[in-house]
């Protein structure tokens, strides 16, 4: 047994945001996806959906394996999310810019990250937002103003490996300057 | 209480009558205590309707090298405002009350330059926006232009702006510097002209402006982020990363924020300017908490330091 502690990187947020994808662009294996027919086309208009988790891996040079998890994006499969995100040393919010309920989204995802105690370092991508003026950014960054979070929120498409890489980095940059959970200090 | 000198010249009869109404209301209100005089020469603050570049008053010894407040009588495109001080007649109360105490502060600091008429000034656009974001006048329309008389239009809102796409582009690689914005009479955009987001030419504008602090920031000064820019939208390299990251964690110096990031100053300097231009900073005085705070924030775990080093390897392999 080893006392290093379990390192994982945790891509959550609502169905069809992009989490497979995202993760499928930086992992050193082929994902491993347990994803299934999409029985709920009413929340998002796809053919499969994840439902209990996907998963990834990046190898370091010194042997050390970060896991890429994938939380599943529907509401009934919610407590995999707190199961999942326990522990991580990040979490990267992925979120639906083109949807009505994009900010509500937002409040119930950052609601579950904050009741972790330590709160973990997170940064929060938008797809299908349009410009970095978009009305739903905007909405979106004051919400988080008025929450009293100084998070990190970009414009993305996880379809490009250079966004998803972006905001790894900005997570990695916030780990460097001390966010995070205390007891991997 | 610090006494300044202010002396009004060249102004409409309407205009003036109406600032002294106002100064006598708010003298005793304002930050320091002010006094009018008739010669400008006598002034520490001169208010004038005559600021255009190539007029004789602001040539005049007299004048140069004071603090000016322009004082905006009519929608002249050709006007060319290099002060970041502007007042639109009719005046409202509170914007002379916040003129006259933003400059009492800019006044406590005289190593700040002041806009120049001699040259090109690298934030006279900057300062005009930082004075016109003071105004609120969505109903009109304010131009600028580079050397080349490349124009950019903005909505007295800052909410929006137009211009040509290569002047842009330009923009955006820093190779051209804009001059003030004044106001203008604009019926339509020109179909040809791209409305970037407004936050995207604040960021370039000033993170390719200078290499030194911008004028309305002191060294001297702790910054916080209040929010992240969007790195999604305008690209980024990692030390600005690594420095907006410090700056969201805790209030940095310029210095504390070299020691923990390793930047150099002129990317410091770059990147406080176009958060603060952008409104994404705050600014306080530097106290004896904040350094303690510092010094608190910078310790990060082995196992953390070594992931970091392990992960930022991997990334690169993936890019």
């Amino acid at each position: 047994m080893t006392d290093m502690p379990e390192l994982k990187l945790v891509f959550t947020g609502p169905m069809g945001a992009g989490k497979t994808t995202a993760i499928a662009a930086i992992s050193d294996m082929a994902p491993v996806l347990t994803d299934v027919a999409n029985s709920d086309r009413a929340a998002f208009d796809k053919d499969s959906t994840t439902v209990a988790l996907d998963y990834g891996q990046l190898s370091l040079d010194d042997g050390t394996v970060v896991r890429l998890y994938g939380t599943p994006g529907q509401e009934r499969f919610g407590f995999m999310r707190t199961i999942l995100c326990r522990g991580a040393i990040g979490i990267i919010l992925l979120l639906d810019g083109s949807r009505d309920d994009a900010i509500s989204s937002l409040d119930d995802f950052l609601g579950g990250i904050r009741k972790l105690d330590p709160m973990p370092a997170t940064v929060i991508g938008v797809g299908r937002c349009g410009s970095s003026d978009a009305p739903v950014l905007v909405r979106a960054k004051h919400h988080l103003q008025q929450l009293g979070l100084t998070l990190p929120m970009f414009r993305v498409d996880v379809r490009r490996r250079e966004d998803v890489l972006l905001l790894v980095e900005t997570l990695v940059c916030l780990l460097e300057a001390g966010a995070g959970p205390e007891t991997m200090q | 209480m610090t006494a300044r000198r202010l002396a009004i010249t060249d102004v409409g009869e309407a205009a003036a009558h109406a600032l002294r109404s106002i100064f006598d209301v708010l003298n005793g209100r304002t930050a320091c205590r002010w006094e009018l005089v008739g010669d400008p020469a006598d002034a520490d603050v001169v208010a004038t309707s005559d600021f255009d570049t190539n007029s004789s008053r602001t040539h005049d010894a007299r004048v140069r090298g004071k603090r000016v407040i322009a004082i905006v009588e009519s929608t002249d495109a050709r006007a060319r405002v290099q002060t970041p001080y502007i007042l639109m007649h009719p005046f409202r109360v509170m914007q002379v009350l916040s003129v006259l105490d933003e400059i009492a502060d800019d006044l406590k600091h005289p190593e700040l330059r002041i806009a120049s008429n001699d040259g090109p000034n690298p934030w006279a656009f900057a300062e005009s926006v930082r004075a016109l974001s003071a105004l609120s006048a969505p109903a009109t329309w304010y131009r600028a232009q580079d050397r080349n008389g490349a124009e950019i239009i903005v909505t007295g809102n800052l909410h929006g702006c137009a211009c040509e796409p290569q002047l842009f582009e330009q923009i955006r690689s820093g190779t051209t510097t804009l001059g003030a914005l004044a106001p203008a009479l604009v019926h339509s955009v020109p179909a040809r002209y791209v409305r970037p987001p407004m936050t995207e030419l604040l960021w370039h504008n000033a993170i390719t402006a200078s290499a030194a602090l911008a004028p309305w920031l002191s060294a001297r000064g702790s910054f916080r982020l209040v929010r992240w820019p969007d790195f999604g939208s305008i690209p980024s390299t990692r030390a600005q990363l690594q420095m907006v990251a410090a700056l969201s964690r805790r209030a940095c110096t310029p210095p504390e924020l070299a020691r923990a990031t390793g930047a150099s100053e002129p990317e410091i300097h770059r990147l406080l300017n176009a958060l603060s231009l952008c409104g994404l900073l705050s600014v306080s005085e530097y106290t004896l908490a904040d350094r303690s705070e510092a010094a608190a924030g910078t310790s990060v775990g082995g196992v953390i330091h070594a992931l970091i080093g392990g992960l930022r390897r991997s990334l690169m392999r993936v890019s």
